[in-house]
């Protein structure tokens, strides 16, 4: 008997194996060999031959040449995970607000949602470079603007009133990225909706009933069931913005590879996924036990 | 949850509930004020291609054109038509797309299947290789992985049989279809990790008893994912297709990267303001030009705008269960 139960869960066993195959092969050419590969070429020297790239080993090299000789390149790395930083934060807390308007029930919310799952469709490619890079700086005739949505009213305001400057220049930032803000949460906000929509209504009926205000049921009802897609959505919106394709590490290693500079783009790369890894791993290990503890 | 608080009580002082009702009222005010700021925001850049195509020569400088043009004129669409050659460029992307977004799904759903349904050592190991997809940027393995295209060899098969006839036969995959095939037949094309996950996920929450009795009368393992798993997993598909053919179509990077120049939509797109500058006749002037690729911008979503409200319902609301209701 034992043994016969023993085959089937191995036969089942198998099958798995059956159904994954493709993807191991596929994850072994199209991603480890790659990866391994990328590692080992950015420690050598290349040149493109007509069956395929020469190698000279040169050690670190190519990693000085990138960070030693040009500290912009250096630089342009900090910069990018400060910015990584603010946006995911500013991102998740407005998808999170939006997604819990949205939920509500009003008239013409089904269109409010199509609304503000446009920008997935569209965000995702070459529209929003353009439109950042050449279109909304021309502005049809009128003064140059760098970025669309701008008030320096409101800002003036807040500095004669006696703000702190570096609160009001984080206002400034987020007022003026709010165009990007927005067109980055679309998928968020789908994700949380999903999530909300799966909270079952009696277990707000019990917190009513106990005598629950409405924000003691945001915090003790809706926040623990949604904390998992917290977690989802944050590293979503970290590697987004990392591999976001208008960042300037992305645009720099593109133009790198453009003009065959293949060691500078290869050291650059590999030092930047390094940081993501590192930037992701450390919101998970924070986020997730902040979340356990829950 | 709101109607049971409001249900008046008799002790409670009649100003209480007007107070509360104007309370409801600027809540609702607020909210909708709220959402139609931000719906301008989303709609801007739509808005502004928009009025700014559709504008005549006559209007480029004309200060009083805001958002209205007075002299409508569709050139600038006929022009960024003819620039993008857009038959031919859409043609061949809708075609890429498609066909690669068909087969990404397929072999998708086939490997969250076979993560979600069977217990084997290594699963842990593997369900972490798909996320590790997620999280490395294809940019750190471009090189390489033009390297494999421009010389394509599948593990090393095209040298062992080159040894022995003598000659090389590697052959050179980058600026055709297959890139987007080939990697999507192996569910390693453009974010496959995610949508593997999708599925995964949509896959699990579905009811074990029904495959348990498929299985018992009799039905293998590759039928039972057929004709039970697929045609009730209809929404997570439609979904993870919808997803990954706008990504396919937008997908400038990658392409960037194996294909050639103006063979892509967004690449031909990316490259319209230089190309309108040395065609067009009128295009000494800036203004001409941004309004013609503001056209070529509506031209290509277009199509991905007729599929979004298409497939709106699911694109917006979460993977429901559908058919089977246990």
């Amino acid at each position: 008997m034992k043994k016969q139960r023993l085959s089937l869960q191995r036969k089942r066993a198998l099958s798995g194996w059956v159904f994954i195959t493709p993807f191991l092969i596929g994850f072994l050419y199209f991603f480890l060999v790659p990866l391994i590969k990328s590692v080992i070429y950015s420690f050598s020297s290349i040149k493109m031959s007509s069956t395929g790239f020469q190698l000279t080993w040169v050690g670190l090299r190519n990693y000085k040449r990138t960070f030693a000789e040009d500290p912009d390149n250096l630089r342009m790395i900090l910069t990018s995970i400060g910015n990584v930083l603010v946006t995911v934060i500013v991102v998740v807390i407005f998808s999170l607000i939006v997604a819990l308007i949205l939920n509500q029930k009003f008239p013409g919310n089904s269109a409010m949602r199509a609304i503000f799952a446009l920008p997935i469709i569209i965000s995702s490619g070459v529209i929003i470079v353009l439109l950042k890079e050449n279109v909304l700086q021309q502005n049809m005739g009128a003064d140059t603007v760098e970025t669309i949505f701008q008030s320096n009213g409101v800002l003036n305001y807040l500095r004669q009133v006696g703000l702190p400057d570096n609160i009001v220049n984080f206002f400034e930032s987020v007022i003026n990225n709010i165009f990007d803000m927005v067109w980055r949460s679309g998928m968020q906000i789908i994700l949380f909706l999903s999530a909300l929509q799966s909270i079952s209504p009696s277990s707000y009926e019990a917190a009513l009933i106990e005598g629950a205000t409405p924000w003691e049921s945001f915090w003790f009802v809706t926040f623990p069931m949604i904390s998992p897609f917290l977690l989802v959505n944050t590293i979503y919106t970290v590697i987004d913005t990392f591999t976001d394709s208008t960042n300037v590490v992305m645009q720099k290693i593109l133009s790198f590879i453009n003009g065959i500079e293949y060691e500078s783009a290869l050291s650059l790369g590999m030092a930047y996924f390094l940081l993501v890894l590192a930037v992701v791993g450390i919101v998970y290990g924070v986020m997730n036990r902040y979340i356990r503890d829950k | 949850m709101q109607t049971i608080s409001e249900q008046p009580k008799r002790h409670v002082d009649r100003r209480l509930i007007a107070a509360r009702k104007t309370k409801t009222v600027f809540v609702h005010l607020f909210r909708a004020l709220l959402l139609i700021g931000l719906s301008y925001i989303v709609l801007y850049p739509i808005l502004f291609m928009l009025s700014t195509a559709l504008r005549g020569p006559e209007d480029y400088y004309d200060p009083t054109v805001i958002w209205l043009p007075i002299h409508f004129s569709v050139q600038s669409f006929a022009d960024a038509f003819k620039l993008l050659d857009f038959w031919h460029t859409g043609g061949m992307t809708l075609a890429y797309s498609l066909l690669a977004s068909v087969i990404e799904c397929m072999m998708c759903a086939l490997t969250g299947y076979g993560l979600s349904r069977f217990r084997f050592k290594g699963k842990g190991v593997i369900v972490f290789c798909v996320i590790l997809t997620i999280i490395v940027p294809v940019q750190s393995i471009i090189v390489p992985l033009y390297e494999q295209y421009r010389f394509f060899d599948f593990f090393g098969i095209a040298k062992l049989i080159g040894l022995v006839i003598g000659k090389d036969l590697s052959i050179n995959l980058t600026n055709s279809i297959w890139i987007y095939v080939l990697p999507a037949l192996f569910a390693s094309g453009l974010r496959s990790g995610l949508f593997t996950l999708v599925f995964m996920q949509s896959f699990k929450s579905f009811p074990v008893s029904v495959e348990e009795a498929a299985l018992i009368d009799g039905c293998g393992n590759f039928r039972c994912y057929r004709s039970i798993i697929l045609p009730n997993a209809m929404n997570a598909i439609v979904t993870v297709f919808l997803f990954c053919f706008v990504w396919h179509w937008n997908d400038y990077y990658y392409s960037g990267m194996l294909m050639a120049a103006k063979s892509t939509l967004s690449l031909a797109l990316r490259s319209l303001p230089i190309t309108a500058n040395s065609m067009l006749e009128i295009s000494s002037d800036p203004v001409a030009n941004a309004v013609c690729v503001q056209a070529g911008c509506l031209l290509m979503i277009l199509p991905l705008m007729i599929l979004f409200f298409i497939g709106q319902k699911n694109f917006v609301e979460s993977v429901e269960r559908t058919g089977l209701v246990e």
